[in-house]
């Protein structure tokens, strides 16, 4: 494999030939990291060199493990959230179904004249699911 | 791959020409890998970073959505209830205001 490299600004160029050992090593350490063999190359002539900082193994298992508990959470929260959102949904038609059904208690029993209740309790929940 | 043409800077170039490039590349092969693993690393530490803030959130809004729904399935029960006694009571009601009425006709 031939290698130009150029500056950046300017002329002139270097051209050498890799050996193909070498050459194996640069396109192994491509695949195994994802980067390309220019990007190899241009690190290891820079030699702008850097260190990591701690145990990259462990840190990518911690990734994975994170990223398995995300998506369980995830699979457990969409069908919950659709149950949740169509028990409240029942509730908003009982709840306009119970506002006519005591508007036609309190009428009657003033008919009637009889003692109108508060019902406080459920019209606070028909509030709560009307509004 | 027949041929690779990368670019560097000036300085960097002028000092090369009086190098061995393929010793330097192949002596310096492992700093590489090194480097490439700490690329690594920051991208992954970015990453657990936001894993963990989105598994805070999704934890918390699974805390919420459960009390909801506990509350919803009690509500609803209890608006069942309330429906059905309701239901029962307009209807004696009723069916008192058609006794009361019928009382007034038959006076009159």
């Amino acid at each position: 494999m031939k290698l130009v490299i150029k500056p950046k600004k300017g002329f002139g160029k270097i051209e050498v030939e890799i050996p193909q050992e070498l050459v194996e090593k640069i396109v192994k350490l491509s695949e195994h990291y994802r980067v390309t063999e220019e990007k190899i190359l241009e690190i290891a002539i820079s030699e702008n060199f850097k260190e990591p900082k701690g145990d990259l193994k462990a840190l990518e298992n911690s990734v994975e493990e994170l990223k398995k508990k995300v998506g369980i959470l995830e699979k457990e929260w969409a069908p919950l959230r659709y149950k949740a959102y169509g028990v409240s949904e029942d509730n908003k038609l009982l709840a306009i179904e119970l506002s006519g059904l005591l508007a036609e208690n309190s009428q009657l029993k003033r008919f009637l004249r009889k003692k109108i209740d508060g019902n406080l309790e459920l019209r606070k929940l028909i509030q709560y699911y009307l509004h | 791959m027949e041929k690779i043409e990368i670019k560097i800077e000036r300085e960097i170039f002028k000092a090369l020409k009086n190098t061995d490039v393929i010793k330097l590349i192949g002596n310096n092969l492992l700093k590489v890998e090194k480097t490439l693993q700490a690329d690594r690393e920051v991208f992954l530490l970015e990453k657990k970073k936001k894993l963990e803030e989105k598994l805070k959130e999704i934890e918390g809004e699974l805390e919420e959505l459960k009390v909801f729904y506990q509350k919803a399935i009690e509500d609803k029960k209890l608006m069942l209830t309330f429906r059905e006694k309701l239901r029962e009571e307009n209807e004696e009601l009723k069916k008192e205001l058609e006794e009361k009425k019928r009382e007034i006709s038959n006076k009159t």
